[in-house]
């Protein structure tokens, strides 16, 4: 009863919560230490792993919303990327583009009878643009399709931070269960990150009526040149870039990972994590541009501003005036991606386990699930191959294949989570694919088995 | 074994499976390697204009000679305004006046003197001004003049001579003068003496009986010096003479002058772009205003008065005989000092201005003198200051209560195409209106395209292409039969051009022409006056669709 009881709370979390993207493949490679960046309660195959410095963990993903490569390749023509196409073709309401990258300075981690503290530090970039449809459509179309109509560009959104990332971790094996805690030093490198953009445009039912807009929205910039002439009424001399700007250790922030393991039966296990749980204070080279709600009616030039044109140049002066910024030197915090992992295993034979997994991730304002089934096979004690089907990004066609195979102490892996981006490149969403190279001594009986 | 023999086959798999896929990647690959560059379609949607035009706004646009006068109503009345304003000068010049007297002495004087030893003669007279301009001169302030006394003396005795000018007084005192020819040895004795009369004040009226005259009485003592004998031949010669330059004041009846004479061309341009057709201005009027300080009757007397149409053609406005001339109200003796404002209206009622006015005139000349004492009325007291106050200001009043049943009106000018950005072309552009007309004046407009030309040696250009196919016409509002306002009208148009006339347009078009035709609302096919208010107006949106595509190259 109590069994059924907790697997029926279990699936609610998975199909309730849920949302997630990219690294539905390190989930299941638990003979790996970095699966354990997604569930610090996972203990890898090996007492020992040291990560070899800067190869031990590359990863770069790259992620498509609202669109594939096809809408643009299959709106090219006579060489020139019709956009308005494009714009049409557009199934989701936010179009966007995520970029993430990871690469490991180092790692080590070793196990102590049932605890395994581990040591990491990484070099983490995670970049999100997203653009309301409508906003894309606006530019591409013209707004004499939107004739009568508001539209709003609500969506429209840039998150960009780069940081490096230093933790350490703690996991405490028991009977049935492992839990696990990282606590990580955050040293933020740069950042761009808007908030509350509201663009709302209004096209008169005829084209005589008058055009509104409501503009607002702030954006901070951590590290960066100063976008605008002058602030607080000194002329800006901030306007290039240089590294010596970049000071991580201005910029802190802490973070924490969570994570769990029960064995229902010796053979079907759940695990539960929550990772990157933090945010980062921006103090170093901030700037913040904030728009007040600006409402602007253009219902047409009178005839004085028609006939001179010096009174139109000040009209748009006062019209430019009126969509200026204003800009202020304060620091700020930003949250980091957090993501939230439910899975199960179940091992089918001793070479032979399948599983399931719910991610949960937020990303561009929303949060967005996936599901992922996992098959893994072991061939000899050394090889592990690994696949996985996923649905994640609004597409069913995501096919994960991954491996590693251990060579004296020598470690190697890769893994990607959407292969049939060779099958079908027009129809990806995804590019993804991480692979490292670890040391790694002391085979663990009880879990060398994938 | 079994496993290393599936470990080969995985492996192989593999291999093939790369090789096999990865040739679509290429493909996707070169397809978003070979984009050039971007392109849209799109399709704008713009307001261009969105005004309001009053009839003052209208007018405004184009000039801004004329004084737009609203009245409580809010009813319009255009005013064209020209000052003549008169510089301060002396109107009447006052004549020298002289006097002369000779005194001789007969035998039985001379045996008399000889005997008493003195010898006293006293005369009395009037010295007349003789005016120029029947003026009768009756009081003179004196604002520069000299009394220029030249005697001689033959006697060779001593003379004592004192003239007397009692209306001649400064600050109440009577004009007393004393020469003394003491005898010396050497004859004749001359002595020449100049007073400065400014501030005096001359009475000529004799104390209010007359005119122009000023009494003065000599009286002469000679006094014998022993041994020197007194001739028949010995004479005592005096000449005065009196000049006023300036006055500060004059009264009198200072005669028939011409105070102010200038003609008028003023420019009616409310009806400059006026090519053809009628306008019925119901009450024009041409109005002259004077602002007088000259205490004495002016006249006014308006001639030659014509109107000259867009056309060159020449209508003379025919005032009433009996009504072409006109005196102005003026300061009387109690009133000096005072500016009295009055004026005089030429209308329909003494003339035929309203029917020449239905020409639509571009000028309107005439010229306008003005006379004191037209009539000559020598029995009437006037004043004169040095500084008087004369202005004139005549004005043309168009109140705008009109009808109008065909007002052509022409207007061209430069046609500047909009930049398009390099890469866009252009499939359709159209332009649509939206009127509302509160004006009870109806208009067909068209706007026509046109490119420079030389017909005949003459620069000129010709039409190319018109903006509607048919010209636009936007109704007048609707009017009772009063010409009372009921009721705004409103239209919406629209004009299309497709690429072809767009682009063939832009390429040879460098001028529009705007042609339009007003006529005033009508209540059943009859056109009553109508009045023009401040409030009506015209409501103008125009918005341009336009369609195209255009290309970026990277």
């Amino acid at each position: 009863m109590k069994k059924k009881y907790f697997i029926s709370v279990y699936l609610l979390l998975i199909f309730v919560a849920a949302k997630a993207q990219g690294d539905m493949m390190m989930y299941t490679m638990r003979e790996l230490y970095q699966s354990s960046y997604l569930n610090p309660a996972f203990m890898p195959s090996y007492n020992l792993s040291v990560g070899v410095p800067v190869l031990s963990n590359q990863a770069i993903g790259f992620q498509l919303g609202g669109f594939t490569v096809g809408n643009i390749t299959n709106n090219i023509a006579d060489g020139y990327l019709n956009l308005t196409n494009f714009s049409k073709d557009l199934n989701s309401n936010i179009v966007g583009i995520k970029l993430y990258s990871q690469t490991d300075i180092f790692h080590v981690n070793q196990q102590f009878g049932h605890y395994q503290i581990g040591l990491h530090s990484s070099v983490k970039t995670n970049t999100e643009t997203a653009f309301s449809k409508n906003f894309i459509g606006f530019l591409a179309e013209g707004n004499g399709y939107f004739a009568g109509q508001d539209i709003s560009f609500t969506g429209t959104n840039i998150q960009s931070t780069s940081y490096i990332e230093t933790g350490i971790s703690v996991a405490r094996e028991f009977e049935k269960f492992t839990i696990g805690a990282r606590l990580k030093l955050l040293n933020g490198i740069a950042n761009v990150s808007t908030s509350n953009i509201n663009i709302n445009y209004h096209t008169g039912a005829s084209s005589f009526e008058q055009s509104s807009v409501l503009l607002g929205g702030s954006m901070n910039t951590s590290g960066l040149p100063y976008l605008q002439d002058s602030i607080n009424g000194k002329k800006n001399t901030d306007t290039s870039f240089s590294s010596s700007n970049i000071k991580p250790f201005d910029n802190l922030g802490w973070s924490f990972d969570l994570g769990g393991t029960y064995n229902i039966t010796p053979r079907l296990k759940l695990s539960l994590s929550a990772i990157d749980i933090g945010a980062i204070n921006w103090k170093n080279r901030t700037y913040n541009y904030d728009l007040n709600n600006v409402d602007i009616t253009f219902k047409g030039f009178t005839y004085m501003q028609a006939k001179d044109s010096a009174t139109r140049v000040q009209f748009a002066d006062s019209l430019k005036n009126l969509v200026k910024t204003h800009s202020s030197q304060n620091a700020y915090s930003t949250p980091l991606v957090s993501r939230f992992f439910v899975g199960a295993d179940y091992d089918l034979s001793f070479r032979n386990r399948v599983g399931f997994m719910f991610q949960l991730q937020y990303y561009i304002n929303t949060y967005i699930p996936s599901y992922t089934f996992s098959y893994s096979h072991k061939f000899g004690t050394n090889w592990s191959v690994h696949t996985n089907y996923s649905y994640y990004n609004n597409t069913f066609a995501n096919l994960g294949l991954g491996t590693s195979i251990k060579w004296g102490a020598f470690q190697i892996y890769v893994m990607q989570d959407d292969i049939l981006l060779y099958f079908s490149p027009s129809n990806a969403r995804t590019a993804y694919i991480r692979f490292g190279c670890n040391l790694v001594w002391g085979a663990h009986r009880a879990r060398a088995r994938y | 074994m079994h496993y290393l023999h599936l470990q080969k086959k995985i492996f192989l798999g593999s291999i093939s499976f790369i090789l096999l896929f990865s040739s679509c990647i290429k493909d996707s690959i070169n397809d978003l390697a070979n984009i050039k560059g971007v392109e849209v379609d799109p399709y704008e949607s713009v307001p261009l204009i969105n005004t309001h035009m009053g009839i003052k706004d209208i007018y405004n646009s184009y000039s801004s000679s004329a004084f737009i006068v609203e009245g409580s109503d809010k009813f319009v009345t255009f005013i064209y305004q020209s000052n003549e304003i008169l510089p301060q000068k002396q109107f009447v010049a006052v004549p020298s006046l002289q006097i002369g007297y000779n005194l001789s002495m007969d035998q039985g004087s001379i045996n008399q003197f000889n005997t008493i030893g003195n010898y006293t003669n006293s005369f009395s007279n009037y010295a007349v001004v003789k005016p120029n301009n029947k003026e009768r001169i009756k009081k003179i302030s004196v604002k520069d003049g000299s009394f220029v006394i030249h005697v001689s003396s033959d006697f060779k005795h001593n003379v004592v001579i004192v003239f007397v000018y009692p209306s001649i007084t400064l600050n109440g005192k009577q004009l007393v003068d004393t020469i003394v020819f003491n005898y010396s040895g050497i004859s004749p004795i001359t002595i020449d003496k100049v007073i400065d009369l400014s501030g005096y004040d001359i009475d000529l009226s004799d104390r209010g009986i007359s005119y122009n005259v000023i009494p003065y009485l000599f009286e002469i003592n000679l006094n014998r010096i022993i041994g020197n004998p007194v001739l028949l031949s010995d004479k005592l010669i005096i000449n005065e003479q009196v000049n006023i330059s300036t006055y500060n004041y004059l009264q009198g009846y200072l005669g028939k002058f011409s105070v102010l004479k200038y003609s008028t061309d003023e420019s009616i341009d409310i009806f400059n772009k006026q090519a053809d057709g009628n306008i019925f201005i119901k009450d024009p009027k041409v109005r002259v205003m004077i602002e007088d300080g000259i205490g004495m009757p002016i006249t006014a007397k308006i001639s030659n008065m014509n109107v000259l149409t867009g056309k060159g053609v020449n209508y003379p406005v025919i005032v009433d005989h009996f009504k072409d001339t006109f005196t102005f109200d003026y300061p009387l003796s109690n009133q000096i000092g005072q500016i009295i404002k009055s004026g005089f209206v030429i209308d329909k009622t003494n003339s035929n201005i309203d029917s020449v006015f239905s020409h639509a005139p571009q000028k309107v000349m005439y010229d306008i003198e003005f006379t004191a004492n037209y009539n000559e009325l020598q029995d009437e007291d006037n004043f004169l200051f040095d500084k008087n106050t004369f202005n004139a200001n005549s004005s043309i009043e168009i109140p705008l209560e009109l009808k109008v049943y065909s007002y052509g009106l022409r207007s061209s000018d430069t046609l500047i195409w909009p930049k398009v950005p390099d890469g866009l072309t252009i499939d359709w552009v159209k332009i649509t209106g939206w009127y509302q007309n509160s004006f009870p004046i109806g208009n067909t407009v068209q706007i026509y395209f046109a490119k420079d030309s030389t017909i005949m040696g003459i620069d000129s250009f010709v039409v190319v292409d018109s903006l509607y196919a048919q010209p636009v016409f936007v109704p007048g509002a609707i009017i009772d039969v009063n010409g009372k306002l009921l009721q705004s009208s409103t239209v919406t148009n629209d004009a299309v051009m497709d690429d072809a006339k767009y682009n063939r347009l832009k390429n040879v078009v460098n001028k529009y022409l705007l042609i339009s035709d007003a006529r005033t609302s009508d209540f059943n096919g009859v056109f009553p006056f109508v009045k023009i208010y401040s409030d009506q107006g015209m409501d103008f949106k125009i918005g341009v669709e336009v369609k195209g595509k255009y290309r970026k190259k990277f």
